[in-house]
Protein backbone atom coordinates (compact mmCIF):
# COMPACT_ATOMS: atom_id res chain seq x y z
CA UNK A 1 0.00 0.00 0.00
CA UNK A 2 1.44 3.35 -1.01
CA UNK A 3 -0.32 5.90 1.13
CA UNK A 4 -1.91 5.15 4.48
CA UNK A 5 -3.87 7.55 6.67
CA UNK A 6 -4.37 6.26 10.19
CA UNK A 7 -6.85 7.63 12.73
CA UNK A 8 -6.04 11.32 12.15
CA UNK A 9 -7.33 13.66 14.83
CA UNK A 10 -6.79 17.40 14.50
CA UNK A 11 -8.32 20.09 16.69
CA UNK A 12 -8.35 23.88 16.54
CA UNK A 13 -8.99 25.00 20.09
CA UNK A 14 -12.16 23.25 21.20
CA UNK A 15 -13.31 22.46 17.67
CA UNK A 16 -12.41 19.06 16.25
CA UNK A 17 -11.64 19.51 12.57
CA UNK A 18 -10.72 15.87 11.90
CA UNK A 19 -11.91 13.03 14.06
CA UNK A 20 -10.31 9.63 13.49
CA UNK A 21 -10.01 9.77 9.72
CA UNK A 22 -8.49 6.63 8.18
CA UNK A 23 -8.10 5.42 4.60
CA UNK A 24 -5.54 4.03 2.18
CA UNK A 25 -4.65 5.10 -1.33
CA UNK A 26 -2.89 2.78 -3.79
CA UNK A 27 -0.76 3.90 -6.74
CA UNK A 28 -2.95 4.68 -9.73
CA UNK A 29 -5.95 5.58 -7.61
CA UNK A 30 -7.66 8.95 -7.80
CA UNK A 31 -9.52 9.58 -4.56
CA UNK A 32 -12.07 12.37 -4.39
CA UNK A 33 -12.81 13.87 -0.97
CA UNK A 34 -16.23 15.48 -0.75
CA UNK A 35 -17.95 17.42 1.97
CA UNK A 36 -19.83 20.59 2.71
CA UNK A 37 -17.92 23.78 3.56
CA UNK A 38 -16.22 23.35 6.93
CA UNK A 39 -16.38 19.57 6.80
CA UNK A 40 -12.59 19.31 7.21
CA UNK A 41 -11.42 18.81 3.62
CA UNK A 42 -8.75 21.51 3.63
CA UNK A 43 -7.49 20.51 7.08
CA UNK A 44 -7.25 16.91 5.86
CA UNK A 45 -5.24 18.01 2.80
CA UNK A 46 -2.93 20.09 4.98
CA UNK A 47 -2.33 17.13 7.25
CA UNK A 48 -1.73 14.84 4.27
CA UNK A 49 0.74 17.45 2.96
CA UNK A 50 2.52 17.31 6.36
CA UNK A 51 1.94 21.04 6.65
CA UNK A 52 -0.20 20.53 9.73
CA UNK A 53 0.76 18.10 12.45
CA UNK A 54 -2.16 15.98 13.70
CA UNK A 55 -2.81 15.66 17.43
CA UNK A 56 -2.88 11.90 16.99
CA UNK A 57 -2.75 9.42 14.17
CA UNK A 58 -0.24 9.24 11.36
CA UNK A 59 0.19 9.51 7.61
CA UNK A 60 2.43 6.83 6.15
CA UNK A 61 4.05 6.67 2.75
CA UNK A 62 5.62 3.34 1.83
CA UNK A 63 5.45 2.28 5.47
CA UNK A 64 7.17 5.37 6.89
CA UNK A 65 5.63 8.32 8.68
CA UNK A 66 5.71 11.41 6.47
CA UNK A 67 6.25 13.55 9.59
CA UNK A 68 9.51 11.72 10.39
CA UNK A 69 11.22 12.94 7.19
CA UNK A 70 9.18 15.84 5.90
CA UNK A 71 11.79 17.18 3.49
CA UNK A 72 12.16 13.73 1.92
CA UNK A 73 8.38 13.44 1.62
CA UNK A 74 8.07 16.89 0.05
CA UNK A 75 10.43 15.67 -2.65
CA UNK A 76 7.78 13.24 -3.91
CA UNK A 77 4.77 15.40 -3.12
CA UNK A 78 2.85 17.73 -5.41
CA UNK A 79 0.45 19.97 -3.54
CA UNK A 80 -2.04 22.57 -4.69
CA UNK A 81 -3.44 24.45 -1.66
CA UNK A 82 -7.02 25.68 -1.64
CA UNK A 83 -6.13 29.39 -1.97
CA UNK A 84 -3.61 28.65 -4.71
CA UNK A 85 -1.02 31.12 -3.41
CA UNK A 86 1.53 32.38 -5.96
CA UNK A 87 4.14 35.13 -6.20
CA UNK A 88 2.21 37.79 -8.10
CA UNK A 89 5.25 39.78 -9.21
CA UNK A 90 6.87 36.84 -11.05
CA UNK A 91 6.23 35.82 -14.63
CA UNK A 92 4.57 32.42 -15.04
CA UNK A 93 7.65 30.83 -16.62
CA UNK A 94 10.00 32.28 -14.00
CA UNK A 95 7.71 31.14 -11.21
CA UNK A 96 7.60 27.57 -12.51
CA UNK A 97 11.37 27.57 -13.03
CA UNK A 98 11.85 28.76 -9.46
CA UNK A 99 9.59 26.03 -8.12
CA UNK A 100 11.32 23.37 -10.22
CA UNK A 101 14.75 24.45 -8.98
CA UNK A 102 13.45 24.59 -5.40
CA UNK A 103 12.33 20.99 -5.86
CA UNK A 104 15.85 19.99 -6.72
CA UNK A 105 15.53 19.72 -10.51
CA UNK A 106 18.64 20.75 -12.42
CA UNK A 107 18.62 23.78 -14.70
CA UNK A 108 18.11 21.82 -17.94
CA UNK A 109 15.55 19.45 -16.51
CA UNK A 110 13.64 22.38 -15.04
CA UNK A 111 13.54 24.10 -18.43
CA UNK A 112 12.25 20.88 -20.02
CA UNK A 113 9.64 20.32 -17.32
CA UNK A 114 8.45 23.94 -17.50
CA UNK A 115 7.76 23.40 -21.20
CA UNK A 116 5.94 20.14 -20.48
CA UNK A 117 3.73 21.44 -17.68
CA UNK A 118 2.86 24.71 -19.37
CA UNK A 119 1.70 22.68 -22.37
CA UNK A 120 -0.16 20.17 -20.21
CA UNK A 121 -1.96 22.91 -18.27
CA UNK A 122 -2.65 25.16 -21.26
CA UNK A 123 -0.36 27.96 -20.14
CA UNK A 124 1.73 28.45 -23.29
CA UNK A 125 0.00 31.74 -24.11
CA UNK A 126 0.65 33.29 -20.71
CA UNK A 127 4.11 31.99 -19.88
CA UNK A 128 5.62 35.51 -20.07
CA UNK A 129 2.81 37.24 -18.22
CA UNK A 130 3.07 38.23 -14.55
CA UNK A 131 1.14 35.87 -12.29
CA UNK A 132 -0.65 38.82 -10.71
CA UNK A 133 -2.24 39.69 -14.05
CA UNK A 134 -3.88 36.28 -14.50
CA UNK A 135 -7.53 35.38 -13.97
CA UNK A 136 -8.50 33.08 -11.09
CA UNK A 137 -8.81 30.12 -13.45
CA UNK A 138 -5.38 30.69 -14.98
CA UNK A 139 -3.83 31.10 -11.54
CA UNK A 140 -5.23 27.73 -10.56
CA UNK A 141 -3.70 26.18 -13.65
CA UNK A 142 -0.34 27.71 -12.72
CA UNK A 143 -0.78 26.19 -9.27
CA UNK A 144 -1.48 22.81 -10.83
CA UNK A 145 1.55 23.14 -13.11
CA UNK A 146 3.63 23.89 -10.02
CA UNK A 147 2.23 20.81 -8.25
CA UNK A 148 3.11 18.45 -11.09
CA UNK A 149 6.41 19.95 -12.24
CA UNK A 150 8.58 17.43 -10.37
CA UNK A 151 6.44 14.43 -11.41
CA UNK A 152 5.28 13.67 -7.87
CA UNK A 153 4.33 10.24 -6.56
CA UNK A 154 1.67 11.76 -4.33
CA UNK A 155 -0.50 14.53 -5.73
CA UNK A 156 -2.78 16.48 -3.39
CA UNK A 157 -5.14 18.94 -5.06
CA UNK A 158 -7.36 21.04 -2.84
CA UNK A 159 -10.35 22.17 -4.87
CA UNK A 160 -8.44 22.18 -8.20
CA UNK A 161 -11.47 22.95 -10.37
CA UNK A 162 -12.66 26.03 -8.48
CA UNK A 163 -12.94 29.03 -10.78
CA UNK A 164 -12.35 27.03 -13.97
CA UNK A 165 -14.70 27.15 -16.91
CA UNK A 166 -16.07 23.87 -18.25
CA UNK A 167 -13.48 23.46 -21.01
CA UNK A 168 -10.52 24.12 -18.75
CA UNK A 169 -11.92 21.99 -15.96
CA UNK A 170 -12.26 19.13 -18.44
CA UNK A 171 -8.68 19.67 -19.67
CA UNK A 172 -7.35 19.67 -16.12
CA UNK A 173 -9.29 16.50 -15.34
CA UNK A 174 -7.62 14.81 -18.30
CA UNK A 175 -4.20 15.99 -17.09
CA UNK A 176 -4.90 14.61 -13.60
CA UNK A 177 -6.14 11.33 -15.08
CA UNK A 178 -2.90 11.01 -17.05
CA UNK A 179 -0.81 11.71 -13.95
CA UNK A 180 -2.67 9.13 -11.91
CA UNK A 181 -0.97 6.34 -13.84
CA UNK A 182 2.18 6.87 -11.78
CA UNK A 183 0.88 8.83 -8.79
CA UNK A 184 -1.58 8.46 -5.95
CA UNK A 185 -3.95 11.39 -6.40
CA UNK A 186 -6.21 12.82 -3.72
CA UNK A 187 -8.39 15.78 -4.61
CA UNK A 188 -11.20 17.69 -2.98
CA UNK A 189 -14.05 19.57 -4.56
CA UNK A 190 -17.77 20.18 -4.79
CA UNK A 191 -18.43 19.23 -8.40
CA UNK A 192 -19.40 15.59 -7.84
CA UNK A 193 -20.32 14.95 -11.47
CA UNK A 194 -17.04 16.40 -12.77
CA UNK A 195 -14.97 14.51 -10.24
CA UNK A 196 -16.80 11.29 -11.11
CA UNK A 197 -15.10 11.43 -14.53
CA UNK A 198 -11.68 10.70 -13.03
CA UNK A 199 -12.04 9.53 -9.44
CA UNK A 200 -11.81 5.81 -8.75
CA UNK A 201 -13.05 6.25 -5.20
CA UNK A 202 -14.90 8.84 -3.14
CA UNK A 203 -14.74 9.70 0.53
CA UNK A 204 -17.30 11.96 2.16
CA UNK A 205 -16.41 14.02 5.22
CA UNK A 206 -18.93 15.53 7.57
CA UNK A 207 -17.89 17.50 10.66
CA UNK A 208 -14.41 16.00 10.50
CA UNK A 209 -15.56 12.40 10.30
CA UNK A 210 -15.40 10.10 7.33
CA UNK A 211 -18.98 9.06 6.82
CA UNK A 212 -19.02 7.40 3.42
CA UNK A 213 -16.60 5.64 1.10
CA UNK A 214 -17.69 4.62 -2.36
CA UNK A 215 -15.86 3.05 -5.27
CA UNK A 216 -16.71 4.55 -8.62
CA UNK A 217 -17.44 1.05 -9.90
CA UNK A 218 -20.10 0.40 -7.24
CA UNK A 219 -22.91 1.66 -9.44
CA UNK A 220 -23.50 3.69 -12.59
CA UNK A 221 -22.32 7.29 -12.65
CA UNK A 222 -25.66 9.02 -12.24
CA UNK A 223 -26.60 6.84 -9.28
CA UNK A 224 -23.17 7.41 -7.76
CA UNK A 225 -23.42 11.19 -8.18
CA UNK A 226 -26.88 11.19 -6.66
CA UNK A 227 -25.82 9.03 -3.73
CA UNK A 228 -22.73 11.13 -3.02
CA UNK A 229 -24.64 14.38 -3.32
CA UNK A 230 -27.12 13.10 -0.74
CA UNK A 231 -24.29 12.04 1.56
CA UNK A 232 -22.63 15.48 1.28
CA UNK A 233 -25.95 17.16 2.01
CA UNK A 234 -26.36 14.94 5.07
CA UNK A 235 -29.43 13.12 3.74
CA UNK A 236 -27.94 9.60 3.66
CA UNK A 237 -27.70 8.65 7.30
CA UNK A 238 -27.64 4.88 6.80
CA UNK A 239 -24.00 4.99 5.66
CA UNK A 240 -22.65 6.74 8.75
CA UNK A 241 -22.14 3.57 10.69
CA UNK A 242 -19.96 2.08 7.96
CA UNK A 243 -17.38 4.82 7.95
CA UNK A 244 -17.53 5.79 11.58
CA UNK A 245 -15.76 2.54 12.40
CA UNK A 246 -12.67 3.80 10.53
CA UNK A 247 -10.32 1.92 8.25
CA UNK A 248 -12.23 2.64 5.12
CA UNK A 249 -10.09 1.07 2.47
CA UNK B 1 22.61 24.89 -6.17
CA UNK B 2 21.05 24.27 -2.77
CA UNK B 3 17.39 25.01 -2.08
CA UNK B 4 18.49 27.88 0.18
CA UNK B 5 20.51 29.26 -2.73
CA UNK B 6 17.52 29.05 -5.07
CA UNK B 7 15.39 30.88 -2.51
CA UNK B 8 18.13 33.46 -1.99
CA UNK B 9 18.22 34.14 -5.74
CA UNK B 10 14.47 34.59 -5.97
CA UNK B 11 14.26 36.83 -2.93
CA UNK B 12 17.19 38.97 -4.06
CA UNK B 13 15.80 39.42 -7.56
CA UNK B 14 12.39 40.33 -6.16
CA UNK B 15 13.96 42.83 -3.77
CA UNK B 16 16.19 44.53 -6.34
CA UNK B 17 13.32 44.69 -8.84
CA UNK B 18 11.02 46.46 -6.40
CA UNK B 19 10.58 50.21 -6.16
CA UNK B 20 10.63 49.90 -2.37
CA UNK B 21 14.31 48.91 -2.45
CA UNK B 22 15.34 52.07 -4.27
CA UNK B 23 13.15 54.30 -2.10
CA UNK B 24 14.42 52.85 1.18
CA UNK B 25 18.05 52.88 0.03
CA UNK B 26 17.74 56.50 -1.12
CA UNK B 27 16.18 57.46 2.23
CA UNK B 28 18.95 55.64 4.10
CA UNK B 29 21.68 57.36 2.06
CA UNK B 30 20.05 60.75 2.55
CA UNK B 31 19.66 60.26 6.31
CA UNK B 32 23.16 58.89 6.92
CA UNK B 33 24.65 61.52 4.60
CA UNK B 34 22.84 64.28 6.47
CA UNK B 35 24.12 62.89 9.80
CA UNK B 36 27.70 62.84 8.50
CA UNK B 37 27.54 66.37 7.14
CA UNK B 38 25.99 67.58 10.39
CA UNK B 39 28.75 65.90 12.43
CA UNK B 40 31.44 67.42 10.22
CA UNK B 41 29.86 70.88 10.49
CA UNK B 42 29.65 70.69 14.25
CA UNK B 43 33.31 69.80 14.24
CA UNK B 44 32.72 66.92 16.62
CA UNK B 45 35.71 65.17 15.26
CA UNK B 46 38.76 66.58 13.76
CA UNK B 47 39.91 65.94 10.37
CA UNK B 48 41.51 62.59 11.28
CA UNK B 49 38.26 61.19 12.62
CA UNK B 50 36.27 61.30 9.40
CA UNK B 51 36.01 57.46 9.20
CA UNK B 52 34.78 57.39 12.80
CA UNK B 53 32.20 60.11 12.13
CA UNK B 54 31.04 58.25 9.04
CA UNK B 55 30.73 54.89 10.86
CA UNK B 56 28.84 56.48 13.75
CA UNK B 57 26.48 58.30 11.37
CA UNK B 58 25.69 55.20 9.35
CA UNK B 59 25.32 52.92 12.39
CA UNK B 60 22.38 54.91 13.74
CA UNK B 61 20.40 54.53 10.51
CA UNK B 62 21.22 50.87 9.83
CA UNK B 63 18.37 49.51 12.00
CA UNK B 64 15.93 51.57 9.91
CA UNK B 65 17.32 50.15 6.68
CA UNK B 66 17.22 46.56 7.94
CA UNK B 67 13.72 46.98 9.40
CA UNK B 68 12.47 48.17 6.01
CA UNK B 69 14.32 45.51 4.02
CA UNK B 70 13.16 42.61 6.23
CA UNK B 71 9.59 43.59 7.06
CA UNK B 72 8.20 41.95 3.91
CA UNK B 73 10.32 38.82 4.21
CA UNK B 74 7.91 36.44 5.95
CA UNK B 75 5.01 38.84 6.57
CA UNK B 76 4.16 39.04 2.88
CA UNK B 77 4.41 35.25 2.54
CA UNK B 78 2.05 34.81 5.48
CA UNK B 79 -0.43 37.35 4.18
CA UNK B 80 -0.51 35.93 0.64
CA UNK B 81 -0.44 32.29 1.75
CA UNK B 82 2.75 31.46 -0.19
CA UNK B 83 4.34 30.30 3.05
CA UNK B 84 2.23 27.14 2.70
CA UNK B 85 3.67 26.29 -0.72
CA UNK B 86 7.16 27.25 0.41
CA UNK B 87 7.01 24.99 3.46
CA UNK B 88 5.65 22.04 1.47
CA UNK B 89 8.60 22.18 -0.95
CA UNK B 90 11.63 19.97 -0.21
CA UNK B 91 13.45 22.63 1.78
CA UNK B 92 14.01 22.59 5.53
CA UNK B 93 12.94 25.42 7.81
CA UNK B 94 16.55 26.34 8.51
CA UNK B 95 17.23 26.59 4.76
CA UNK B 96 14.21 28.85 4.34
CA UNK B 97 15.45 31.12 7.13
CA UNK B 98 18.97 31.04 5.70
CA UNK B 99 17.80 31.99 2.20
CA UNK B 100 15.63 34.83 3.50
CA UNK B 101 18.38 36.10 5.78
CA UNK B 102 21.07 36.10 3.10
CA UNK B 103 18.84 37.96 0.69
CA UNK B 104 17.82 40.63 3.23
CA UNK B 105 21.46 40.96 4.31
CA UNK B 106 22.53 41.51 0.70
CA UNK B 107 19.92 44.25 0.31
CA UNK B 108 21.19 45.97 3.47
CA UNK B 109 24.80 45.46 2.44
CA UNK B 110 24.24 47.15 -0.90
CA UNK B 111 22.89 50.21 0.95
CA UNK B 112 25.83 50.12 3.33
CA UNK B 113 28.39 49.89 0.51
CA UNK B 114 26.72 52.77 -1.30
CA UNK B 115 26.95 54.78 1.92
CA UNK B 116 30.66 53.89 1.98
CA UNK B 117 31.14 55.89 -1.20
CA UNK B 118 30.71 59.07 0.84
CA UNK B 119 34.06 58.93 2.71
CA UNK B 120 35.87 57.00 -0.04
CA UNK B 121 34.87 59.03 -3.10
CA UNK B 122 32.54 61.94 -2.42
CA UNK B 123 34.27 63.67 0.50
CA UNK B 124 37.82 63.59 -0.97
CA UNK B 125 36.42 64.86 -4.25
CA UNK B 126 34.29 67.63 -2.75
CA UNK B 127 36.73 68.60 0.04
CA UNK B 128 40.30 67.72 -0.96
CA UNK B 129 41.69 68.90 2.40
CA UNK B 130 39.85 66.00 4.09
CA UNK B 131 41.37 63.37 1.80
CA UNK B 132 44.56 63.06 3.83
CA UNK B 133 42.58 62.19 6.95
CA UNK B 134 40.59 59.36 5.39
CA UNK B 135 42.69 56.23 5.81
CA UNK B 136 41.59 52.98 4.23
CA UNK B 137 42.35 50.78 7.26
CA UNK B 138 39.99 52.49 9.72
CA UNK B 139 37.33 52.73 7.04
CA UNK B 140 37.47 48.97 6.45
CA UNK B 141 37.42 48.30 10.21
CA UNK B 142 34.33 50.51 10.47
CA UNK B 143 32.73 48.79 7.50
CA UNK B 144 33.33 45.32 8.96
CA UNK B 145 31.84 46.43 12.28
CA UNK B 146 28.80 47.83 10.50
CA UNK B 147 28.39 44.58 8.56
CA UNK B 148 28.35 42.59 11.81
CA UNK B 149 25.75 45.00 13.19
CA UNK B 150 23.73 44.72 9.99
CA UNK B 151 23.74 40.93 10.37
CA UNK B 152 22.18 41.23 13.82
CA UNK B 153 19.59 43.84 12.81
CA UNK B 154 18.67 41.71 9.78
CA UNK B 155 18.27 38.60 11.93
CA UNK B 156 16.04 40.56 14.33
CA UNK B 157 13.97 41.89 11.41
CA UNK B 158 13.56 38.42 9.91
CA UNK B 159 12.36 37.11 13.27
CA UNK B 160 9.69 39.78 13.64
CA UNK B 161 8.57 39.49 10.02
CA UNK B 162 7.69 35.88 10.81
CA UNK B 163 6.08 36.75 14.12
CA UNK B 164 3.80 39.40 12.59
CA UNK B 165 1.58 39.17 9.52
CA UNK B 166 1.40 43.01 9.33
CA UNK B 167 4.55 44.46 7.82
CA UNK B 168 4.29 47.72 9.77
CA UNK B 169 4.09 45.83 13.08
CA UNK B 170 7.12 43.74 12.10
CA UNK B 171 9.14 46.86 11.25
CA UNK B 172 8.05 48.63 14.45
CA UNK B 173 9.04 45.67 16.65
CA UNK B 174 12.35 45.36 14.83
CA UNK B 175 13.12 49.06 15.37
CA UNK B 176 12.07 48.82 18.99
CA UNK B 177 14.49 45.98 19.71
CA UNK B 178 17.37 47.32 17.61
CA UNK B 179 17.15 51.00 18.50
CA UNK B 180 14.87 51.81 21.42
CA UNK B 181 15.98 49.01 23.76
CA UNK B 182 19.75 49.76 23.41
CA UNK B 183 19.09 53.50 23.85
CA UNK B 184 16.97 52.85 26.94
CA UNK B 185 19.56 50.50 28.44
CA UNK B 186 22.27 53.08 27.82
CA UNK B 187 20.20 55.84 29.38
CA UNK B 188 19.35 53.75 32.45
CA UNK B 189 22.98 52.71 32.86
CA UNK B 190 24.08 56.33 32.62
CA UNK B 191 21.51 57.37 35.25
CA UNK B 192 22.48 54.65 37.70
CA UNK B 193 26.23 54.86 37.30
CA UNK B 194 27.41 58.50 37.31
CA UNK B 195 30.85 57.53 36.02
CA UNK B 196 29.22 55.94 33.01
CA UNK B 197 27.62 59.23 32.00
CA UNK B 198 31.06 60.52 31.13
CA UNK B 199 31.07 58.08 28.24
CA UNK B 200 29.15 58.79 25.06
CA UNK B 201 25.49 58.41 25.94
CA UNK B 202 23.64 57.44 22.81
CA UNK B 203 23.27 54.53 20.49
CA UNK B 204 25.84 51.95 21.68
CA UNK B 205 26.28 50.41 18.24
CA UNK B 206 27.20 53.82 16.83
CA UNK B 207 29.82 54.27 19.52
CA UNK B 208 31.27 50.86 18.81
CA UNK B 209 31.37 51.46 15.05
CA UNK B 210 33.04 54.84 15.61
CA UNK B 211 35.61 53.22 17.91
CA UNK B 212 36.39 50.55 15.33
CA UNK B 213 36.84 53.19 12.64
CA UNK B 214 39.20 55.05 14.99
CA UNK B 215 41.48 52.03 15.25
CA UNK B 216 39.94 50.63 18.45
CA UNK B 217 38.56 47.45 16.93
CA UNK B 218 37.53 44.98 19.63
CA UNK B 219 36.77 41.31 19.11
CA UNK B 220 34.28 40.87 21.98
CA UNK B 221 31.46 42.93 20.41
CA UNK B 222 31.95 41.12 17.09
CA UNK B 223 31.48 37.79 18.85
CA UNK B 224 28.50 39.09 20.87
CA UNK B 225 26.72 40.53 17.84
CA UNK B 226 27.48 37.40 15.79
CA UNK B 227 26.14 35.11 18.51
CA UNK B 228 23.05 37.27 18.95
CA UNK B 229 22.39 37.16 15.18
CA UNK B 230 22.75 33.37 15.19
CA UNK B 231 20.42 33.20 18.21
CA UNK B 232 17.70 35.21 16.46
CA UNK B 233 18.00 33.05 13.33
CA UNK B 234 17.71 29.94 15.49
CA UNK B 235 14.62 31.38 17.19
CA UNK B 236 13.14 32.16 13.76
CA UNK B 237 13.68 28.55 12.68
CA UNK B 238 11.98 27.29 15.84
CA UNK B 239 9.10 29.71 15.34
CA UNK B 240 8.72 28.57 11.74
CA UNK B 241 8.54 24.93 12.83
CA UNK B 242 6.06 25.76 15.58
CA UNK B 243 3.93 27.82 13.18
CA UNK B 244 3.38 24.76 11.08
CA UNK B 245 1.76 23.12 14.04
CA UNK B 246 -0.43 26.09 14.91
CA UNK B 247 -1.41 27.26 11.43
CA UNK B 248 -5.09 26.80 10.80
Amino acid sequence: MLFEVRQIVRRFGRRTALDGVSFDVAPGEVVGVLGANGAGKTTLMRVLAAYLQPESGDVMFDGRSVFADKVGYYGILGYLPERCPLYDEMRVGDYLSFRGRLRGLGRRRTARRVKDVTAACGLNEVVRRPVGALSAGLRRRVGLADAIIAQPKVLLLDDPFAGLDLAHAHAIRQTVATLSVRSAVILTGHDVAGMAEICTRFLVLREGRLITARRATDCDTSALVQSLSRAVAGLDTDEVSVAAQGGVG
Amino acid sequence: MTAAGVLFQRESRAAFASVAFYVQTAAFLAASGWSLVDALRRGDGGFVLVPALWAGSVAFWLPFLSALSTMRSFSAERASGTLETLLTAPISESQVVSGKFQSAFLVGLSGLLLAGLAPMVLLPWLTPRLAAGIATGPLIAGLVTLMVQLALWTAVGIFFSLAWEQQAAAAACSLFVCLVVPLAVEAVAAAWFPGFSLAVVGFPAAGWAADAASGLMALAPVVCYGLAAWGFLFLTTLLLEARQIRTG
